[in-house]
């Protein structure tokens, strides 16, 4: 019977856990731009979650659990193709794709354009603060560094993101080219 | 939370997350009252925050889940556009907003014909494309050999019917592969199209081959006849101002 319970509690979980499916591909796909990888980001880690069902003692946890579990996915992603850089400090020059500035309006493009500029550990601090509403506290376990460190990369990342959209103003594109010119070079 | 010093950046940012004490907050309000523009930039971290938030409440489907053909017109943007503005700000306009709608085709519309179309090239979609009479930018970021053959097939076709009417193709990404000199399994096709149409154009994206050449360490040598553009996306957010028809490949 207790075996029965417990198979069932098993199940139930197993139930929440991809049900959290859709928040884990925004969010993916906030941290890549790019449908295909997010997919296979939150593919992996709900394999790897369901694998690792029993370690979550506390279901209350579940959510900053299953978004660490991504957050490592991404990162063994980012460190298999650049092996030599600090994960949090890439500056990924973003591939070009129109459905990045054209699938929606050009306002949410020119969003999330800058956001894609952005430092991998700015961009996902500040995902998973304003798309997530996480607090510091849990972004901190999920990206698994101190809390101190998710205030600095909110506000840098902010400041960051505030100079590009600026940058946008009608008049100042070359302002805008030069300073995403300038992101690029820091890699 | 530690004690923050009401002027500092980070306090702010944690004042517009919710992340203060009860006291803190009591503190950031009566500076907010005393200095209007601490009150500004606390009104622009929160437009900040909510455009973050806007910008992936829809977010393009898995693969798995994406329909084959995907169409929209500039008049469907520019309306979604505009309904995004009036959402976020209930008509007020901001400067961050002013900032951010640059590129929006209303913008430019009195001075622009309206925006062209877009086509996710499927081939059952592709004789229609080919009976519009406006100009066609086709566009391939690909290094697949079919999708190379289709990208071709699209252009010769498109060119030959009609010799007045403008053809591009734009490679980046993966497409490079195309019109490299060393390597490109179309090369003699590539180059045969491009001395025969004189309506057609092929351009590889700058910032690609910058790319390409930090990767590789060295110089790409691209087929004869191949010019570069600054950016492939510039040229396609230009091209459908222009209302060209944009085909990707």
């Amino acid at each position: 019977m207790a075996g029965l319970m417990r198979r069932f509690r098993r199940g139930a979980q197993a139930r929440e856990i991809e049900a959290q499916r859709q928040r884990l591909y925004r969010l993916a796909y906030a941290w890549c731009h790019d449908p295909a990888l997010a997919d296979d980001l939150v593919q992996e880690a709900l394999t790897k979650a369901l694998r690792k069902e029993r370690q979550l003692r506390d279901r209350a946890r579940l959510e900053t659990w299953l978004f660490r579990i991504l957050a490592n996915c991404w990162h063994d992603h980012l460190r298999a193709r650049r092996p030599t850089d600090d994960v949090d400090e890439l500056v990924l020059g973003h591939e070009d794709t129109p459905e990045l500035r054209l699938g929606h309006s050009e306002l949410v493009a020119s969003v999330r354009a800058a956001v894609a500029m952005l430092p991998v550990g700015q961009r996902e601090a500040i995902t998973l603060v304003d798309l997530e509403g996480f607090s510091y506290a849990e972004t901190a376990q999920i990206l698994e560094v101190p809390v101190g460190t998710v205030m600095s990369r909110i506000s840098r990342g902010r400041a960051r993101l505030k100079a590009l959209l600026q940058a946008h103003r009608p008049g100042a594109q070359t302002a805008s080219r030069a300073s995403v010119r300038r992101l690029r070079r820091v890699k | 939370m530690s004690p923050h010093t009401p002027h500092s950046e980070s306090s702010l940012d944690a004042f517009v997350d919710g992340e203060l004490t009860p006291g803190e907050r009591m503190i950031v309000h009566a500076e907010i009252d005393r200095d209007p523009r601490l009150a500004e930039e606390v009104c622009r971290m929160r437009e900040l925050k909510a455009l973050v938030r806007d910008a992936y409440q829809e977010v393009p489907p898995p693969p798995s889940q994406k329909p084959r053909l995907a169409e929209a017109s500039g008049h469907l943007w520019r309306r979604a556009a505009v309904a995004v503005l009036c959402f976020l700000l209930g008509g007020t306009v901001s400067w961050l907003l002013q900032g951010a709608h640059l590129d929006l085709p209303s913008a430019a519309a009195d001075a622009t014909p309206a925006g062209g179309r877009v086509v996710i090239a499927d081939p059952s979609v592709l004789a229609e494309v080919t009976a519009t009479s406006a100009p066609v930018l086709l566009h391939l970021s690909s290094a697949d050999p079919a999708k190379m053959d289709q990208a071709l097939d699209e252009l010769e076709a498109l060119a030959r019917q009609d010799l007045h009417h403008r053809v591009e193709l734009v490679v980046n990404g993966g497409g490079l592969d195309l019109i490299r000199r060393d390597g490109s399994p179309y090369a003699e096709r590539v180059e045969a199209l491009l001395a025969t149409y004189g309506n057609v154009t092929i351009l590889a994206c700058s910032k690609a081959l910058e790319r390409w050449r930090y990767r590789e360490g060295r110089e790409p040598r691209l087929l004869k006849g191949v010019e570069v553009a600054p950016s492939a996306l510039d040229l396609v957010v230009e091209r459908l101002k222009e209302g060209w028809t944009y085909v990707r490949i």
